[in-house]
């Protein structure tokens, strides 16, 4: 089939709209939805921080920054990767993260749990009690890249988030009742002391897309799955969404709609957290102690037995 | 015909009708068009349109890290 647009041959069908793309014009409609993203999120002046963990979200989200503050005097662009020690998994996306930097002259800062937390997330895993590595990885990770994010002055961070990883998230908190995370989701219109807000620039395109996007550009895409995925609650919103869009296309833009048009009432009646240096780390916290030094608390414990 | 699916760095050989399409493809893996890519001579092609290789690369794009 051809373009929908033009003569040349379509490289995607795009289901949820019907139209055949060609590579020209497939590059065209990711990148005018990202710029109107930015927009209407925000891009504040000063560093913007990408958090480039090495997968395909994370390359095409920092190239696009990259592209859209290449001739802006008041933006820069700088990536952190952080390594949380996944043996035979994070070393071949921390290299693409490097390579892909050095190419394209971008700041790039690597943090590990290792050397930040003192364990890696294997080590972790050992002692992780209850709780999946997902959460250990969730809440030290967030602690590493706004460490970093401070420390460099950065003024947001990027994150690589797609369509379906937001449709999924506002899926579960549904699910799970927890309305009240939900009113708490980034992107963040307030900005809190200490807490570097975070933008999602991807958040309107699905993953399907992203990864398109990020092949025909010559990213190197990893297919590897990370070996703690399988306990992760996420992956049955994955399955399940994924079968409702085959049914339903467009069910993921609208679950993303629907929380548009919920969102202002959510910031109405959960006003933001209000956030004091955890006594600590010192990084803000809605509680005394702050979430990553609770785990490290609890990981310490399991270690001395 | 007999096609040969590269899937995550494995082969798999497969039967297929002659004039297949991607979507003929896709429901024999069961998978979804919207959880994959496909590749054919390196170029990503529209699930709908017929297919006229026997050599067929997959990438799956949830990739769940």
């Amino acid at each position: 089939m051809n373009c929908s647009k033009c003569s040349k041959k379509s490289i995607t069908f795009i289901r949820y709209n019907g139209r055949y793309l060609c590579r020209e014009h497939f590059i065209e409609f990711v990148e005018k939805r990202v710029k109107r993203e930015i927009r209407k999120q925000g891009l504040p002046k000063g560093k913007i921080a990408v958090a480039l963990s090495g997968g395909k979200d994370s390359l095409v989200a920092c190239y696009l920054i990259w592209k859209v503050t290449r001739d802006d005097r008041n933006r820069s662009v700088l990536a952190i990767t952080v390594d949380e020690g996944i043996n035979g998994y994070r070393e071949k996306t921390v290299k693409i993260a490097r390579d892909f930097c050095n190419e394209y002259g971008i700041p790039h800062h690597i943090i590990s749990f290792k050397r930040e937390i003192g364990l890696t997330l294997d080590e972790m895993s050992k002692v992780r009690g209850n709780l999946a590595e997902c959460t250990y990885c969730g809440v030290f990770r967030r602690y590493c890249l706004n460490i970093v994010a401070n420390e460099i002055n950065a003024s947001a961070i990027a994150m690589g988030h797609n369509l379906d990883d937001v449709s999924q998230t506002i899926l579960m908190n549904f699910v799970r009742g927890d309305i009240e995370r939900m009113a708490r989701m980034a992107p963040h219109k307030k900005i809190q002391p200490g807490l570097i807000p975070r933008i999602l620039p991807l958040r309107s395109i699905p993953e399907k897309e992203t990864t398109l996007y990020a092949y025909v550009n010559g990213f190197e895409i990893s297919e590897n799955e990370c070996p703690y995925a399988i306990r992760a609650m996420r992956g049955i919103y994955r399955d399940f969404l994924i079968q409702l869009e085959e049914k339903h296309p467009g069910s993921r833009h609208s679950i993303l709609k629907s929380f548009f048009e919920i969102e202002e009432c959510l910031h109405n009646k959960f006003s933001p957290a209000i956030l004091n240096p955890c006594k600590k780390c010192g990084q803000p916290s809605s509680e005394k102690i702050c979430m990553a030094c609770q785990l490290l608390e609890k990981i310490k414990g399991e270690i001395s037995f | 015909m007999k096609v040969e699916v590269e899937m995550r760095g494995e082969l798999k050989e497969i039967e297929m009708n002659d004039n297949f399409t991607g979507e003929d493809l896709l429901e024999k893996l069961n998978l979804s068009p919207d959880a994959v890519i496909i590749i054919v001579d390196g170029v990503p092609v529209p699930y709908k349109e017929r297919i006229n290789s026997d050599r067929i690369k997959i990438i799956q794009v949830a990739s769940g890290g």
